[in-house]
Order: structure tokens, then sequence, then C-alpha cells
């Protein structure tokens, strides 16, 4: 408890910070959304100029600009989760690491506690301040999608589009406490925590350009909550959901396992 | 029951050596010096306890509890100095002692609070703006406040002026007296020679000796010093003596006849220019008769220091 307490302090600014800019940064997007749906014809003429592979690559082949959800599908989401998951992965593989790296490790372990409780205590934050950063972002899009709304939209598909976030969130997270079980330099980790988020979501834009490249999806966590496909089904698909959830609980608990065993030195 | 009890306590990292064979005892209520000097398996002996790291072969238990599996029971009665300090830097010296504390069942911020005053730390200090003694200080406090019942220090001392070193002693004593285990590592022999009942040896990753340190300079060892007419005197018995120097103890029966050749007992002996230094173990009768048959300017007969003595374990098994 004491560890979950402390982390939870020291990591309530830069959550705010995140959250704060997170949510600017949605408010914005949705705010210029009246003068895009205002010129929809022209825009969609605009795009049929662009390569097909690229339209694709981007959802835009399947999403309507004009449509409240449609555009944030395409504009805001997909920049928001990028953000989201870097934050994500950062915070979880740094409240791991951040002991080994600063040498506070051999502090907290001559104290009597066990290693799996400091990583729960660790991770337990890690997720609140995950989904509390999610929570902001719905939020704010709910909000600004009601003022800035010309049509109706399906709330279902909004939601599911926002636990697609969340998934891919948590997913970064699971990650970034397995990674930080090997790699305890603060300085190697934040360039790697960077690179997998922008790595798998390229990897995800790739697995759309061909037909050939299509296995990739697989790979990226980015592909398994692909706003397209969740805005046509109104849901996540079954076996990306499980998924989603197989990968968080198995790297949670090779995170945990590694890290009971692990000789500990500073 | 023992404080600390290893069996066959073995470490490697990878294939370099930590730690081999380990059979260590440390008795309830004494204070156990582990001398060695940098990378004999010191901190290694110390992490493997606390269970940073995990023994290769063999194990070892505190208080009869077992340091990996009862790893949690274990720690709730020991207080810890670690070698190299190093906590958080975003919190003052009272978030330190109070975050460490919540670990442990009851209040310890009046004892925190006295030792604060012995050690003249200021708690409302940033942990970041603290000098390496200071530093060195907290860590004292944070390992003592929850009264544990062992404690481990791993060169406790080092960064600490001699007024503080003084006081920090005095309180390890006044604890040892209230029924704490001291656990004492150090390369600096005479700081345990002052404080210890027992002092180990570690050596290369291997435990050589145990002593009382009593007995150890109790014992018929003498630093002796003598200065003779000519460096060609104290050149001439030096070869003399040297031939049969560490023999071991000089015997009862007078072998040695007064001014001519071997002194058995005689070890460790250095020339500088008249005078000669060594160590002496054995009764003094022949001792003197050998040393008046020099014929003598000067003697000087001494307690020799802990580390003179280990000289011969460190000196004659490293050759």
């Amino acid at each position: 408890m004491a560890v979950f307490v402390r982390e939870l302090r020291r990591n309530f600014k830069p959550w705010l910070i995140w959250s704060l800019s997170l949510g600017g940064f949605v408010a914005l997007m949705m705010a210029i959304f009246p003068s895009i749906a205002a010129q929809g014809q022209d825009l969609m003429e605009l795009l049929k100029a662009y390569p097909p592979a690229m339209l694709k690559a981007f959802n835009l082949d399947r999403l309507d600009m004009g449509d409240v959800l449609g555009y944030y599908a395409t504009e805001g989401f997909i920049l928001a989760s990028l953000v989201s998951a870097i934050y994500s992965i950062q915070l979880a593989s740094g409240l791991l690491a951040k002991e080994e790296s600063d040498k506070t490790i051999e502090f907290l372990l001559a104290r009597p506690v066990t290693r799996t409780t400091i990583v729960t205590g660790k991770a337990a934050v890690a997720g609140l301040y995950i989904v509390s950063l999610n929570v902001v972002q719905t939020v704010v899009a709910y909000i600004s999608f009601e003022a800035v709304k010309t049509g109706p939209y399906s709330v279902k598909a909004f939601l599911a589009l926002a636990a697609g976030g969340l998934l891919i969130d948590l997913t970064f997270a699971a990650l970034g406490l397995a990674v930080a079980v090997f790699v305890t330099k603060a300085k190697a980790l934040y360039p790697l925590g960077i690179g997998l988020v922008l790595g798998t979501y390229i990897l995800s834009v790739m697995a759309k350009l061909t037909s050939k490249l299509a296995p990739l999806r697989w790979l990226s966590p980015f592909s398994y909550a692909d706003t397209a496909d969740i805005l046509e089904k109104g849901a996540i698909g079954g076996t990306y959901l499980a998924l989603f959830l197989g990968l968080i609980v198995a790297l949670t608990a090779a995170a945990y396992a590694v890290y009971r065993r692990k000789d500990i030195t500073v | 029951m023992n404080a600390i009890e290893t069996h066959d306590l073995t470490k490697f990292y990878g294939k370099s050596r930590g730690i081999i064979d380990l059979d260590l005892s440390v008795r309830e209520g004494e204070i156990f010096g582990f001398i060695g000097p940098n990378g004999a398996g010191k901190s290694t002996t110390i992490r493997t306890l606390l269970n940073f790291i995990y023994p290769t072969k063999g194990g070892a238990s505190i208080f009869g509890r077992d340091c990996v599996a009862d790893t949690r029971e274990v720690k709730k009665l020991i207080g810890y100095i670690p070698a190299e300090v190093a906590y958080y830097d975003d919190m003052r010296v009272r978030d330190l002692l109070a975050y460490s504390a919540q670990f442990y069942p009851g209040d310890h911020t009046a004892r925190a609070r006295e030792l604060a005053g012995i050690f003249e730390v200021e708690l409302d200090r940033r942990i970041e703006a603290l000098s390496t003694g200071n530093r060195r200080k907290v860590a004292i406090i944070q390992a003592l406040q929850h009264r544990p019942k062992l404690l481990i220090l791993d060169e406790p001392t080092s960064g600490l002026d001699p007024l503080m070193q003084a006081r920090f002693f005095q309180v390890l004593e006044e604890e040892n007296k209230n029924g704490t285990t001291v656990f004492f590592s150090s390369h600096i022999l005479s700081e345990v020679q002052r404080l210890c009942h027992r002092v180990g040896i570690i050596k290369e990753g291997r435990l050589i000796r145990v002593e009382e340190v009593e007995k150890l300079r109790a014992s018929r060892y003498k630093a002796v010093k003598v200065e003779l007419a000519t460096p060609e005197r104290a050149a001439a018995f030096v070869s003399a003596v040297g031939g049969a120097g560490g023999a071991g103890p000089a015997g009862d029966g007078g072998a040695s006849r007064p001014g001519a050749g071997a002194l058995p007992g005689a070890d460790n002996l250095r020339v500088h220019g008249r005078t000669v230094e060594f160590i002496y173990r054995g009764k003094v009768g022949p001792l003197l008769g050998h040393l008046a048959g020099l014929e003598p300017e000067n003697v000087w007969l001494e307690e020799p220091s802990l580390e003179e003595i280990f000289m011969r374990y460190y000196g004659k098994e490293g050759n």
C-alpha cells in the first residue's frame, strides 16, 4: 500500500499535464469539425486526387469525414491514441525501472515487502492513471461531439472506439512492465518506448497497404482496434479482443515472474 | 538460535565469482565484523541475506527463517545500511523516514527525531541537497528507527567525519547492549577492532577464518620493533630469521640460542635502515632472550593491530 500511495502521488502531476494536453488537443480537433463538415463535398473531391493505397492506409476510403464520429476516428482519435500509448508505456516501464535506474531499489527491497507487492503497487498506479487518461479523453470527445455534431451518431460505436483506445494503452503498459524487467536504465527506456509505439503504428499502416503485408496486422495493437473496423461493426472484433486481453495478461504475468526471480543489483 | 546462519552459501554472477561455500554463523547479541578487501564478496553475502540476489547454491537463514522463502518476515527484523546510499531525490529527510517507517508496525517518529538529534540531521532538508556524509546519517537513522533485532551494515562509516563516527559507534554499542545483533562489514580493520566481538575474514569469496577479537589481540601476538647498532646488523638479523620466519609459534624448549640465527614465531619482517619490525607469535621469554643477544639500541613491544595480524593471512595465502 505504501508503494501504491507513494507512486500515486509522485505520478499525479505528469498525469495532470498529459490529461490537460490530450483533452485540449481533442477539444481543438473537434472545434475544427464544423468547418470541415461545411466543405464536405469539396473535401471528398480533393481526397479522390490522392493515391488509393494512401487513402486505404489511413482508412479514408471507409470513413466519412463529414460525420462527426468518422472525422474523430480519422483525425483526433489516431493521434490521441499514439500520444496516450506513449504515455502508457513510459509510465509503466518508468514505474518499475526507475527504482533500479536511481538505485533506490535497495532501499525498497530492504523493507518487509515482497516483490509481488512492489510490482502490484506500481502496476495498479499505471492502470489507474491510464484508465483516468482515457476517461478524460472520452469525456472531452463526447462533450465536443454534442457541441459540434451535424447529425446523429452511434454512441455504441463511439464507446467501442474508446474501449479500443484503452485496450491499446493497457497493452503498451503491460509491454512496458515486461520490457522494464530487462531494461532498467531510464535513458534507454525512453527511446525504446517511443520506438515500440511508433514502430507498431507504422506496422498497422503498412498492413493496410497491400494484401501481401496484411499479416503484419497481428503484430500491432493499433490494428486490433482499427478505427474503420470498429465503426462499421460498432464493436471490437472477437479475435482482436481476445488478443488484447491475452497480451495484457501474458505480458503482465511475464513481468511478475521475471521480477520475482531476478537478481537485483545496482 | 543464531542471528545469521549460512550453509554452503554460493553465488556466481554468470561465471564470475561472488562467494563460495560460505558457512557463517553470527550469534544472537554479538557484534560481528565481516572483514575483507574490496571485491572479496562482502556485499554479495549481504545482498544474498537480504534476497536482492538469489544464491546459486546453499542457503541462509536469519533468526531461523529462510532468507529466500521468508524474506518478508526476515526483513521485519532487519535494519540495513547500504554501502552506497541512494534515496528518492524528490523527498525531504522527514518524508523518507516516514516512508520507511510505513513498512513496519508501530509509530517510530519519536525515535527518528531522537536519532536526528544525535546525528545532527535536519529533517526538512531535501535529500538531493544532502552531502555524502549527511546521506549516510539519514541511512543510519532509517536503519535504526524501527528498532530492528539485527543490523546489517555494509561499510557504514564511509563519508562520516570522526566525531559522527564516534557517535555512531556509541549508538551501536547501546543498541547492542539492548540485545541488537550487529553484522558489520568493513575493509578497515581498526574500526572493527574497536567494536566487534568476533570477526570473520573473507577473501576471494571464501570465509577463511573466524576469530574472537579478544583472543586475537590478547593472543601471544606482539608487534616488535628493534633498533640495532648498524644497518648491516639489521640485515643480518633479518636474513637469519627470515629463513625460518612464520614457522609457527615458538616452542617452549628454548630451541633458539640467543643472538644466533632462527627466531621461531617471527613473521612479516620489515627493515628500515637500522630498525627491524616484525610480528612475533609465541612466549615473550625466548623473544627477549634473542633480542638481548643482538645488543639492540632500542626495543618496542606493542599489541599489534588486527591489520598486522591479518597481513599474515592475506600476505601468505595471496602468494
